[in-house]
């Protein structure tokens, strides 16, 4: 509150209005600057924190779920136009139905599948042709997983132009798409993100059009908050991001218990760096007391902070200048940095 | 597993636009969660202000905090004026206080309306107001506003929080009180010249 703040004079115009003399009004005014308890920026991020956590819809994502959100994706509209309208020059031709596959860079792992027409460019189904051998990842390959043809009703980060071509066949040096159903996580060889190549194949004759499938961008599994569906031209041959490496872990661990040993569910624990006291990061503890915080290499000033507690700086420190910094090293989660918060009476 | 941190953020980024108020109201009723936390962060300070002020425990306080937002975001749906989500706000933390009284038997005395005949219905002679004024604003500090405001009735207290702390209208006090507006008035002139008649008593030590 400043020290002019509007509402504040507003509310004394009032009681002097009211018939207040100075005297009281002064008195009221002395209210104003009663120098209470203040919250600093971590203690209003401490609250915040146990607020969401006591109300899970109180920060709902601002865009649907990515299982409402993608289903009109315009890679799968357009996957299924493109079919339909190959399927649908097919038709022209005299033929009702066109054999697909999705096919690994492993060709003995191509899966046979049929793309039946339904109407003349409206839709196309596809499933397992009849005998066709059940996709399987060879043991071999723990990291590949089965692609499906119905894979491609599901999130298909893969587009598919229906260009006609004199090509009935792709070359083995197809860049990796991932076909993944939908809210799973595309799969990658390990060691190496790629992912299994894929492709649509027909099985006609030469001359016709041919579905080749171009990479589109590849999706987290579960998109950040705030994430806008990508979006992409269907003809578009832009080689995918590759998914960026997992950086090793950097940070601080440790387990917030009671003075008598319990552990402490749902304490806050804050770290300020050492040199910048208005920058932090809060993490709550789990079930176990224990807790996580993903940090930057650096030496940090460590709290925590539990409902019935007393609060605590790392070590055991009863106020921020009585805590030791805990250094921080890249790549390295700095475990053992533990609270034990004495408890406090809630009659005191 | 520990749980992930999950709130970053720096000093320069706290503060609301309060003139965005409405808009922002509007945009956590549809979920927006940055709209939430920029409402959250413009009133936490006055409302952890305002339950210091009646339990005058610091805990405590940010105990009543949290159950405030806790509910306010429970009820956003249903507040219809979006223009009024402090004062709004203001009254879910005193009918919190009030509760939380209920519910663990404590709680400041309660008093009449017109049970405080110690205290004079009005000002003192116009003469010596500025010497009071000062004398009273030298002396006061956090424990002497807080032992000045835990001898008024638990209605003064109300109406004296609500009016100069939350910074509620009358109005606005009188629906949170549940009285009417001449009646916040009355209390509000008692109660404040009931808080510096302790205060001055507190100053004569």
């Amino acid at each position: 509150m400043s020290d002019n703040d509007p509402s504040f004079d507003h509310g004394l115009d009032q009681a002097f209005d009211h018939g207040l003399d100075r005297s009281l009004a002064e008195t009221a005014r002395g209210l104003r600057g009663w120098e209470t308890p203040a919250l600093d920026a971590s203690d209003r991020a401490a609250l915040w924190t146990a607020i969401q956590s006591r109300v899970p819809t109180s920060a709902p994502p601002p865009h649907p779920p990515a299982s409402a959100a993608r289903p009109p994706a315009p890679w799968i509209a357009a996957c299924v136009m493109a079919i339909g309208a190959l399927a649908a020059l097919l038709t022209a031709r005299g033929r009702s139905a066109v054999d697909v596959g999705v096919r690994h860079a492993d060709p003995a792992r191509t899966v046979p599948a049929e793309a039946t027409v339904v109407g003349r460019r409206s839709a196309v189904a596809l499933r397992p042709m009849p005998g066709a051998p059940p996709a399987t990842s060879p043991a071999t390959s723990p990291s590949t997983s089965p692609v499906r043809p119905a894979a491609v009703e599901h999130q298909a980060a893969a587009i598919v132009d229906a260009r006609p071509s004199p090509i009935a066949s792709l070359p083995d040096a197809e860049p990796p798409v991932a076909l993944a159903p939908n809210g799973s996580a595309p799969t990658t060889d390990a060691g190496t993100n790629r992912r299994p190549d894929a492709a649509l194949r027909r099985d006609v004759p030469a001359g016709t059009a041919r579905p080749t499938v171009t990479p589109g961008p590849v999706l987290p599994a579960h998109p950040l908050p705030g994430a806008e569906p990508p979006t992409s031209s269907p003809t578009s041959t832009a080689p995918p991001p590759t998914m960026p490496a997992a950086s090793p872990a950097t940070g601080i661990a440790g387990v917030v218990r009671s003075h008598d040993g319990r552990p402490i569910a749902h304490a806050v624990v804050r770290a300020v760096p050492e040199d910048d006291a208005a920058r932090f990061v809060v993490a709550v503890t789990d079930d176990a007391g224990a807790y996580t915080l993903d940090l930057p290499a650096g030496r940090w000033h460590v709290s925590a902070i539990a409902p019935g507690h007393a609060p605590r700086w790392w070590p055991d420190g009863a106020a921020a200048g009585e805590a030791m910094g805990v250094e921080v090293l890249e790549g390295r989660v700095t475990g053992g940095v533990d609270f034990m918060l004495p408890t406090v009476d809630a009659g005191d | 597993m520990g749980v992930v941190p999950i709130l970053r953020g720096d000093a320069a980024s706290l503060p609301a636009p309060a003139g965005d108020e409405a808009r922002l109201v509007r945009r956590a009723r549809e979920g927006d969660p940055a709209a939430i936390e920029a409402l959250y962060l413009a009133h936490v300070d006055r409302v952890h202000r305002f339950a210091f002020s009646r339990l005058h425990d610091d805990a405590e306080a940010r105990d009543v905090a949290q159950d405030v937002f806790v509910s306010a975001l429970h009820g956003l749906p249903g507040l219809r004026a979006d223009d009024r989500f402090g004062p709004w706000l203001m009254r879910i933390a005193h009918v919190t206080i009030l509760g939380r009284w209920r519910r663990t038997g404590r709680g400041p005395r309660l008093v009449a309306l017109d049970d405080d005949p110690e205290v004079p219905d009005g000002g003192t002679d116009p003469a010596s107001h500025d010497d009071v004024a000062r004398d009273v604003q030298r002396r006061l500090d956090g424990a002497a506003i807080g032992a000045a405001l835990g001898r008024l009735t638990d209605l003064q207290q109300q109406v004296v929080t609500l009016r100069f702390i939350a910074e509620l209208s009358v109005a606005d006090t009188a629906a949170a009180v549940g009285c009417t507006q001449d009646a916040v008035k009355k209390l509000q002139r008692r109660g404040l010249a009931s808080l510096r008649m302790w205060l001055e008593r507190e100053a004569e030590g």
